[in-house]
């Protein structure tokens, strides 16, 4: 399965697949864990905008809320598109890596 | 989450949408506001733009709805055409009504729609159809798609407000009366 193209939000979303891979998060630990390993800064609508698209398409689960935190995870589905949206993110920036040392070498 | 901006750009979402992320959402923004990541304001400006970034994709979210989001545009074209040109009365049998009758500063004054006024109405909305024809013809992801919805948001949003503004600008009284279109240009 692979993140549907035209979200507006895929780049978005691949970083918050991202972050839930390491475990549960409520919005607030997201948009700082994504901030701390991407340096991207996430609003609170943008951030909802992506988990809504996420969890409709099966990627992401609500878990119990604690108080008026809201925690998510990844389903399985999940990991398993981040893996090939990870992989075809690695081998466009292996074939990208490539070419610019090609082009310094002649 | 408080404040008019607050309550504003949650109201711009979906319904569907806002039963069940919306109280999540305002919880998040007040954790955000508590821990000073951030004003009220800005705050309640990033929910606003996501808010009409949702709207947006909702509307282009598939061939049907984009199909009648260029049919409300083409409308808009249709509407910018006449009613700065022809006027309100256009519609719904006006041009059997009694010219208006202007005060006498009025008539020396009034001299009708101009036509920079109705020429910008037509780009308006010309730019309007050209930014929901790019989303219906060309597919979804092959151009960055916070560009294109944004575009529509923005456009079709000038290209529906704009013909209303001109036809109220160019009312000799200022406002809506039924009489706009009915009210022949002083001829002296």
């Amino acid at each position: 399965m692979r993140l549907a193209p035209g979200w507006g939000s895929t780049d978005r979303s691949l970083l918050v697949l991202t972050s839930l891979a390491s475990g549960p998060k409520h919005g607030y630990a997201l948009i700082k864990d994504v901030e701390a390993f991407a340096g991207v800064r996430l609003g609170p609508g943008t951030l909802y905008g992506c988990l809504s698209k996420l969890e409709a398409a099966g990627l992401v689960e609500a878990l119990p809320a604690d108080e008026r935190r809201h925690p998510y995870r990844v389903t399985a589905v999940g990991i398993e598109t981040l893996r090939a949206e990870l992989a075809e993110v690695a081998r466009v920036a292996e074939i990208g890596l490539g070419r610019i040392s090609g082009a310094a070498a002649s | 989450m408080s404040g008019r901006l607050h309550r504003l750009a949650l109201a711009l979402y979906p319904r569907a949408w806002r039963r069940r992320y919306g109280q999540e959402l305002e919880d998040l923004c007040d954790e955000c506001a508590e821990r000073g990541e951030a004003g009220r304001f800005r705050l309640g400006a990033g929910v606003l733009v996501a808010a009409l970034r949702e709207r947006s994709q909702a509307l282009t979210s598939s061939r049907p709805r984009r199909v009648l989001t260029a049919a409300v545009a083409v409308l808009a074209l249709l509407a910018a055409v006449i009613v700065p040109t022809r006027g309100l009365g256009t519609f719904g049998g006006g041009a059997a009504r009694k010219p208006l009758s202007l005060p006498a500063r009025a008539r020396a004054t009034y001299r009708g729609p101009s036509a920079s006024s109705a020429t910008f109405s037509v780009i308006c909305s010309v730019t309007a159809i050209g930014a929901t024809f790019y989303r219906v013809v060309i597919p979804a992801g092959s151009v960055p798609a916070a560009v294109g919805s944004q575009a529509v948001v923005r456009q079709g949003a000038a290209g529906v407000v704009s013909p209303v503004i001109i036809a109220l600008s160019n009312s000799p009284k200022g406002r809506f009366g039924g009489q706009l279109a009915c009210s022949p240009k002083p001829s002296g």
